[in-house]
Parts: structure tokens; C-alpha cells; sequence
């Protein structure tokens, strides 16, 4: 009570010279919530943002907490509430845990969306999801089948084995294999927990015994440019055997400036943030699709959308070209 | 304690209600959504868990000791809530159960600080990683969000336009302010803090005042658990995680000596009010959030400086 009676004290003292109301309904500010903010790869995202924002007349307010934590994005979307923004969208750290307080959000009239990581279905009006699964998957058959002619047989270093993204994305590679490539054969799939250290660690150990049975090394958890590592150890030329997969620009940039490494495949933070301007546009103007539909989206075009779910559609293939326009 | 006191007292609350309203009127002069009820009552709204806490820490820090598991403790007892609730334990029992489970915590720290006579650090350093540990073994570093929706009550209810959990905090403020202030038990409290040779030779109980400093503080942490637990709607291991070392900043921020023998319930509430706004008035004014930790630092510095340096009395004197 002491506290409360302070607070409107203070509310009552400072408060008379400034009104204390802000416009409703005609805010033309975004919240985009990280899940953290110090991270490159939600930069990107940021910057993504601003561009299709300057194009429609949004600004963005760029807020989160500094290390992923659910309870600080709890915090900033009560805090955000209070500017009264168009729209809050959001990267969520745990679906459930702020679905309260997005909800609480969605009640005063603000547009959510999640983006880069769902949130709870009625906690938000739409995700964006940054690639579809199915295309990853093809993404990294066809990124390695072209350097191996096509043949061959292979080592998959994954992240976890729990991993839910990491199982959906082998299961669709499996099938595209089978059908599209069917000389290339997965011998092995080992863990390699997201940790170069863990990488290079699996690699080491499995190519010291397949050296020369083995055609190629995927990666598709974090940790590419160790697996380069552990082959170079071993006097494997990387060229001989590439490595491929799913890949962090940071980590292998100098690979792949190298030579070492041709090319690997992610999506795009920014492109994801981009499409989510343009669909929380489309929604505050009302021509959002209701159902299945498509969504127009600036320079990516028409994106898909089924089930409240915008696609961004396909992953990005970082070569030594394009690289160092990633930042994360 | 000496002549100094009293208007010593009197300036760190003034020193601290002026940093305050400084930084308020930045905030307000950067944003127009800053100073609304509105606003305000949400920032109380966020802040009552860290007020709880800061309090069971204000506690035990007069009392010569320190709790480094009360975040831990807040997970452990958020998870024992959704495990329960999980099974089918009515969530009323559930809550009484998370909250038994914190005073239990509690109680153990203090049963190891007064009987195997551990210094208060080492114990609830290691209280930490083991109720923090249990917290994420029990539900397999996961989440649980199936609550009914009665267990809104807690964290999401308004009264009015005030937020039900700022009355809890306004109850255990008051609570807290007349049981250490107005009480025989408050005097043991300082007493232990000030010297515990010359309180035990006064014929205070110390093992008796020291489990229930340690207890007090687990509960508190509970009651907070409870109100977190239903304002996020989840349960999770790794709620509250470094939540300890805002209330050891709230308390210092407050103008405690981390020595212990005072302790001050109101200025530890306007401290952890003072760290709170500073977050939302970043949020509110679009500032990048990669800086709010510099600015909480250096409110926190200025105050710690303004309550020691400025008030020494060897300073005074000249």
C-alpha cells in the first residue's frame, strides 16, 4: 500500500504538466520482441524490420531481454503494452509462459504475431515461420548431391536427439533422398549438441575409422566449421570430402572464403522479420488472408499462407558471394 | 543505534526518493505513456515478486546472514505447484504445498547454518544448485502450462484497476514493517545482526531467531513463486534464475549494511521500485534494452555511494 500511495503521489505531483494519455488505434509502432537481444542473429532480424517498416511507414521498437529468458520477455511485453503499439510481435523463448501477458496484449487491441518461434495458437494472431521444413531438408540434399555427383555415403552430424526441428527436418530428408537421389546413403547419424567442441570430437572419432568408406560429412546442428577441423586433422582434404549442411554464417564464413566449405543453407532472419511487417500491415488494413490464401509481401513477393501461418518459404544458400551480407 | 540515526535515516529515504523521482522524470519527460496509472500500477504489478523477495532477504541480511536460494527456491516451489497440479492435486492443495515446500527450503538452510554452524554463503551456495537442480530434474527441463483457469486468482486478477498481487505485497510490506519494527522478535532480529556474542549473553535465542530469519525468507520466496507462477501461467525450472542477486541489490540499494544489525523495509521497496522502473521506462521511451543494465548500475552505484560515502560521519565531520 505504501508502495501504491508513493506511486500516486508521484502519479499526482509530476503527472498534471504532461496528460498522461497517449493515441490509441493510430500508432504506427511495432514491438519486436527477441529472444534476446544481444544476439547477431536477431539483429539481422531488427534490420529486416526497419526496412519493410520505413517502406510502410512503421517504426520499430526494438526491445527484449538481454539473455534469453522467458520471464524478462514477460516483462517487456506488460511494459510494452502500456505505449499502446499498432502491433507486438514476438520470437517467443517459451511458448506458454508468455502467452498471459501477449493475450492481455491482443485484449487492448494490439495485433501479435510470433515469428522465427511460435507461441501458443490463440496467445497471437499469426506466425511467421522463417522456411518451410520440407524445403531445408531438400536444401541440404541437393547443396551436398552436387558435389558428390551425386553419390556416396554419409555421416550426419545433428544437434540433439531430442531436438524437435532437427527429427522433422531428417525425416523429410530421408523420403527426398529415396526418391531423388538414391545412391546417396546416410551410414550414420551421431548428436553433436549444437557444440563445436562436440563436433569436432564425432567427426574425429567416426572418420578415423570410416575414413575411406565415407564420401561427405552433413551438418545440420550448430558446429560446421569444426567438422572442416576434424577432417584437416585427420589429413582429409575438405575438398575431397565435403562437409555441408545447415550452417551459422559466423561460424563458417572463413571456411567458406576459404574454399573449404562450397556452400551450406539457413533461412533468413531478416527476410523472416521483413514478411512479418508486411503481414501485420496487411492485418491492421484487413486483407490478411482469413483462410488458406496468399500474402503480399514487398520484394519476397507473394507468400504462402495456410492456417494463420505465413511462409516465408525458401532457405537461403550462403556461398562466398552473399555471405557477408549475413550477419549473425 | 547512535546520534547519528536518525537523520541519517531520514536523508538515504530522501536520497533514494530523489533518485527516484529523477529518474522517473527522465523516463516522462521521453515518454508520454510513462506516467499514466496505468502504467504505474503495471510497474507495481511487476515488481511485487522482487518486492517479496527483497523483503525475506532484507530479513535475513539484518540478521548478519545472507540467502543466495531464494531464486532457486522460487523455481523449486513453482515446480512442485505444476507437478501437482499435473497429477491431479486441487489447486488449492497444490499452492499450500509449493508453499510448504519453500518454508521447508527455508527451514533446511537455516537448520544447516545453526546446526552444523556453516557460514550462511556456503550454504545456500549450495541450497542453490541443489534446489535448483531438483527444480529441473522434476520436470525434466520442461514446462507445465495446463493450470486451471481458477489459478488465475494469484497473478492475474485486478481489483478495480489494481493488480491483486500489489495488495499481497502491500500486506507482507506492512507485515514485514510491524513484526521488525514493533515487535520483541525485530529487536532479536538486529540484536543477532549487530553482535551475536552480546545477544546471546542478553538471553536471545540465536539458533531460534536464525532458522526462523532462514524461514521466513523461504516462505516469502514461495508466496512469490505463487504469484509468478499464475502471472506466467507456467511452470518452470528455470523461473527466478539470478532473481538472489536483485534482492541482495535491492536491500544494499536500500541503505543495509551487508554487515547486518538494521534493516529498513521501506527503503528496500522504494530500492526495488527504483531498479523496476528503469526497464520499463526503456521499454516505454524505445531505448535500445542492450543499455538498461549500464543504467541500472549506475543507479544502483549512485545510491550505495550516496548511502555510504556521503553519510560517513567521518565525512559528516568535515
Amino acid at each position: 500500500m505504501m508502495a501504491i500511495s508513493l506511486l500516486a503521489v508521484l502519479a499526482a505531483g509530476c503527472g498534471s504538466s504532461t496528460g498522461g494519455t497517449s493515441t490509441s488505434g493510430t500508432s504506427k509502432v511495432i514491438v519486436l520482441i527477441p529472444k534476446q537481444t544481444s544476439d547477431p542473429f536477431f539483429t539481422d532480424a531488427y534490420n529486416g524490420a526497419k526496412e519493410a517498416a520505413a517502406a510502410l511507414g512503421y517504426t520499430i521498437s526494438y526491445v527484449g531481454p538481454s539473455t534469453a529468458d522467458a520471464a524478462g520477455q514477460v516483462t517487456t511485453i506488460e511494459n510494452s503494452i502500456q505505449k499502446k503499439p499498432a502491433a507486438i510481435t514476438i520470437s517467443g523463448d517459451d511458448p506458454d509462459a508468455v502467452a498471459p501477458a501477449l493475450k492481455r496484449a491482443m485484449a487492448a487491441g494490439i495485433v501479435v504475431s510470433a515469428f522465427n518461434a511460435d507461441v501458443a495458437k490463440d496467445a497471437r494472431k499469426f506466425f511467421i515461420s522463417q522456411a518451410s521444413d520440407e524445403l531445408i531438408a531438400q536444401g541440404i540434399v541437393d547443396t551436398m548431391a552436387a558435389q558428390v555427383n551425386d553419390k556416396g555415403h554419409f555421416l550426419l552430424v545433428s544437434s540433439t536427439a531430442t531436438a524437435a526441428n532437427q527429427n522433422t527436418w531428417i525425416a523429410f530428408m530421408k523420403p527426398y533422398i529415396t526418391s531423388k537421389h538414391p545412391n546417396m546413403i546416410i551410414d550414420q547419424i551421431i548428436p553433436g549438441n549444437d557444440d563445436p567442441a562436440t563436433v569436432l570430437n564425432v567427426v574425429s572419432t567416426y572418420l578415423a575409422a570410416h575414413k575411406s568408406s565415407t564420401t561427405g560429412v552433413w551438418v545440420i546442428g550448430g558446429g560446421m566449421s569444426a567438422a572442416v577441423k576434424a577432417e584437416q586433422q585427420l589429413g582429409i582434404d575438405p575438398h575431397a570430402m565435403p562437409v555441408a549442411g545447415l550452417c551459422i554464417p559466423s561460424d563458417v564464413k572463413a571456411a567458406i572464403h576459404a574454399g573449404l566449405i562450397k556452400n551450406c543453407v539457413l533461412w533468413s532472419p531478416a527476410d523472416t522479420a521483413y514478411a512479418n511487417v508486411y503481414a501485420i500491415d496487411a492485418y491492421i488494413k484487413g486483407t490478411f488472408p482469413k483462410g488458406d490464401g496468399t500474402l503480399a509481401a514487398g520484394k519476397l513477393g507473394n507468400l504462402s499462407v495456410t492456417g494463420n501461418t505465413v511462409n516465408v518459404g525458401k532457405p537461403v544458400t550462403f556461398t562466398a558471394d552473399n555471405i557477408d551480407q549475413f550477419h549473425f | 543505534m547512535n546520534r547519528l540515526a536518525i537523520p541519517r535515516d531520514l536523508a538515504r529515504s530522501a536520497g533514494l526518493v530523489l533518485l527516484l523521482v529523477g529518474a522517473m522524470a527522465v523516463f516522462t519527460a521521453l515518454s508520454p505513456d510513462f506516467l499514466t496509472l496505468s502504467n504505474l500500477l503495471n510497474m507495481a504489478r511487476l515488481d511485487t515478486e522482487n518486492g517479496i523477495i527483497a523483503l525475506g532477504m532484507a530479513i535475513v541480511i539484518a540478521s548478519g546472514g545472507i540467502d543466495l536460494s531464494v531464486g532457486a527456491i522460487l523455481g523449486l516451489s513453482s515446480v512442485v505447484l505444476g507437478y501437482a497440479s499435473l497429477h491431479g492435486v486441487p489447486i488449492g492443495m497444490a499452492i499450500a504445498l509449493a508453499l510448504g515446500v519453500a518454508l521447508l527450503c527455508g527451514i533446511a538452510n537455516g537448520a544447516m547454518v545453526v546446526l552444523l554452524r556453516l557460514h550462511p554463503l556456503l550454504v545456500t551456495l549450495g541450497t542453490l544448485a541443489l534446489y535448483r537442480g531438483l527444480a529441473q530434474g522434476i520436470l525434466n527441463g520442461g514446462a507445465f502450462s495446463n493450470f486451471p483457469t481458477s489459478f488465475e486468482l494469484p497473478g492475474q486478477t485486478y481489483i478495480a484497476t489494481v493488480p491483486g498481487q500489489t495488495i499481497v505485497w502491500a500486506v507482507v510490506i506492512l507485515a514485514v514493517y510491524v513484526v521488525t519494527r514493533m515487535t520483541a522478535s525485530g529487536r532479536k532480529l538486529v540484536a543477532v545482526g549487530i553482535n551475536e556474542l552480546a545477544a546471546r549473553f542478553s538471553g536471545v535465542r540465536i539458533g531460534a531467531v536464525r532458522m526462523a530469519v532462514y524461514g521466513a525468507s523461504g516462505l516469502l520466496a514461495g508466496i512469490a513463486s505463487v504469484i509468478y507462477t499464475s502471472r506466467v501461467f507456467s511452470a518452470r525450472g528455470d523461473a527466478g534464475g539470478g532473481l538472489e542477486l536483485l534482492a541482495i541489490a535491492a536491500v544494499v540499494v536500500g541503505g543495509a549494511t551487508i554487515r547486518g544489525g538494521e534493516i529498513s523495509v521501506i527503503r528496500t521497496t522504494l530500492a526495488v521500485i527504483l531498479i523496476g522502473v528503469i526497464p520499463n521506462g526503456f521499454v516505454l521511451a524505445g531505448i535500445d534494452t542492450s543499455w538498461q543494465f549500464v543504467a541500472v548500475g549506475l543507479v544502483m552505484v549512485a545510491a550505495v555511494a550516496f548511502n555510504e560515502v556521503l553519510f560517513r560521519p567521518s565525512l559528516i565531520r568535515t
